[in-house]
């Protein structure tokens, strides 16, 4: 049964929602001049032999390259405000390869990354941790460790392992190649794509990021560790002799947004 | 003629028109006022380089429109650094006090009173930079440049770069706690202090402010008890063991009560 309020009501509610079409269509042009780029990161096998051994890779768009600021390749950077030692960066946009992750450990917390392991084994065999009592920790322990602090039920919900999950695949010259998305940045003609690689983690602090989410249970406060928030805007602050440097950034060019490719090829002295 | 999507979006703009008053510091204090800017330099008795404690008073800043409250001053560079401490009023937990070892202790007569305390955002840079209008508006000193690739650039130069607790820099003291920073000058060169008002006491809708302009760095340990002066008297309350001000209260504390 059908009122005659219901009726009206639906013939009304039929007009909003039409407006409402038209008002998404036709009131909303954002033009906004951010875009989307795509593109592959390179680092030579005779700088990395195994591909867990790559850390963090940090890449952004810029606005210039310059290596002479500092005597090793960096980006142009803004006026030098305050105390800080050279300017900001300033990048149009960014992203990274892989991300620092929890590895329901402590002991593992700025160590291990996403898109690194294929399973737990070889997170062991890269980072072993011990007990208090000097025992080496096993994958068992390992996996019943990360059920509880996760509530993981099978080897399949496990975020930060898996041959899917893996970043690097080594390309036909036998380097290791991983492909980038930037996201929603600005793309002018001329600007330079360059990434950089944190190997010994300096860019993770354990005192940030998501609080123990077991702390109910162990009445434990920690944090799980995160990247600092600036590294894409100074980056001199997190390079460290080992970290490995693009020398040579990919240019962007007007109407491409594919297919950059940016080797990081120089090893910071 | 479309009048079916013109009055749709003219409809659209009206529900999207945001109730700001709400938001407002001095919501509910009989009206929206606007903002309270003070030109510190037209003052009589202005803040000087390594002078005396400087005691300030602003109003509320209408978060919700955009239209903040504050004050400004101005001074000469040394071709040296200098230190810029602020302390808002009046103490951050009035349930907390200093006791003879100089660690903060819980005061057991005394429960939080965050009614009486405020918050503002210390800044600094060139007075060249500055976009406000002393007396006027309230300003930052984001400026903007186009880069060599014609894109429109924003930067930041307020050059009194407070680091969070990761040594980021950008971050700001909170509700009654003492923000400073000290920075290189150029010698002969005008210098513009911005004070800007985040949320004032809503007991009575004023803060009240220490400041003080240093020549050299900043001491290596600045506190709640750094500056004095930023409290309000309230005659009708009666704190314990004689004190007649909570600040005096916080960095006296236990071991060092007034005569009675």
């Amino acid at each position: 049964m059908t009122s005659k309020a219901g009726a009206t009501c639906g013939a009304t509610c039929g007009a909003l929602i039409a407006l409402s079409a038209l008002l998404v269509g036709g009131c909303f042009q954002e033009d906004l001049p951010e875009e989307n780029l795509e593109g592959t990161v390179v680092v030579p096998s005779t700088i990395a032999g195994d591909s867990r051994d790559i850390g963090l890779v940090y890449l952004g768009v810029y606005e210039g390259y310059d290596d002479q600021q500092l005597g090793y390749p960096y980006p142009t950077t803004g006026p030098r405000v305050g105390d800080n030692p050279i300017g900001d960066a300033l990048p149009y946009g960014g992203t990274s390869v892989g991300s620092y992750t929890y590895a329901c450990f402590q002991a593992l917390r700025c160590n291990i990354l996403t898109g690194r392991y294929i399973d737990l084994q070889s997170i062991l065999e890269a980072h072993p941790v011990e007990h208090a009592d000097g025992e080496s920790v096993e994958v068992e322990e390992l996996y019943d460790q990360c059920q509880w602090y996760y509530g993981w039920n099978s080897i399949e919900e496990f975020s930060f392992i898996g041959a899917e999950q893996l970043d690097f695949e080594a390309n036909d010259d036998g380097d290791w190649e991983a492909t980038f998305n930037v996201i929603h940045s600005r793309l002018p003609h001329g600007s330079r794509i360059w990434a950089f690689v944190d190997s010994d983690f300096t860019s993770c602090t354990e005192d940030d990021g998501s609080i123990n989410r077991r702390r109910s249970e162990d009445g434990l406060f920690f944090r799980e560790g995160t990247n600092f928030a600036d590294v894409l805007n100074f980056p001199d602050k997190y390079i460290t002799p080992g970290d490995l440097l693009s020398s040579d950034p990919a240019t962007v060019v007007d109407g491409e947004r594919s297919g950059y490719r940016v080797v990081v090829d120089h090893v910071k002295e | 003629m479309r009048p079916l999507p013109t009055i749709a979006c003219a409809l659209a703009l009206v529900a999207c028109d945001l109730d700001a008053e709400p938001l407002l510091q001095n919501y509910g204090q009989g009206g929206v006022a606007g903002a309270d800017v003070v030109d510190l330099d037209r003052s009589e008795d202005p803040p000087e380089l390594d002078g005396d404690t400087f005691i300030g008073r602003v109003g509320p800043s209408d978060i919700g429109r955009g239209d903040h409250s504050g004050a400004t001053a101005t001074f000469t560079g040394t071709g040296g650094r200098v230190c810029l401490i602020i302390d808002p009023q009046s103490v951050w937990r009035d349930d907390k006090w200093i006791d003879e070892s100089g660690s903060e202790q819980n005061n057991p007569f005394m429960q939080d009173y965050p009614y009486d305390d405020g918050d503002v955002d210390l800044q600094a840079g060139l007075a060249a930079y500055y976009t406000g209008s002393p007396g006027e508006t309230m300003g930052d000193f984001i400026n903007s440049f186009p880069d060599e690739n014609g894109v429109e650039r924003r930067v930041d130069l307020n050059t009194c770069l407070l680091e969070d607790r990761w040594g980021i820099v950008g971050s700001a003291a909170g509700r009654g706690t003492p923000e400073w920073c000290s920075f290189e000058t150029v010698a002969d060169t005008q210098y513009r202090i911005a004070i800007t008002v985040f949320s004032v006491p809503t007991d009575d809708n004023e803060l009240k402010y220490a400041f003080e302009l240093r020549d050299g760095d900043c001491p290596v340990q600045v506190d709640e008890c750094s500056l004095r002066g930023d409290y309000d008297e309230h005659e009708n309350v009666d704190l314990p063991e004689g004190f007649d001000n909570v600040e005096e209260m916080y960095c006296r504390g236990p071991a060092d009560p007034p005569e009675r």
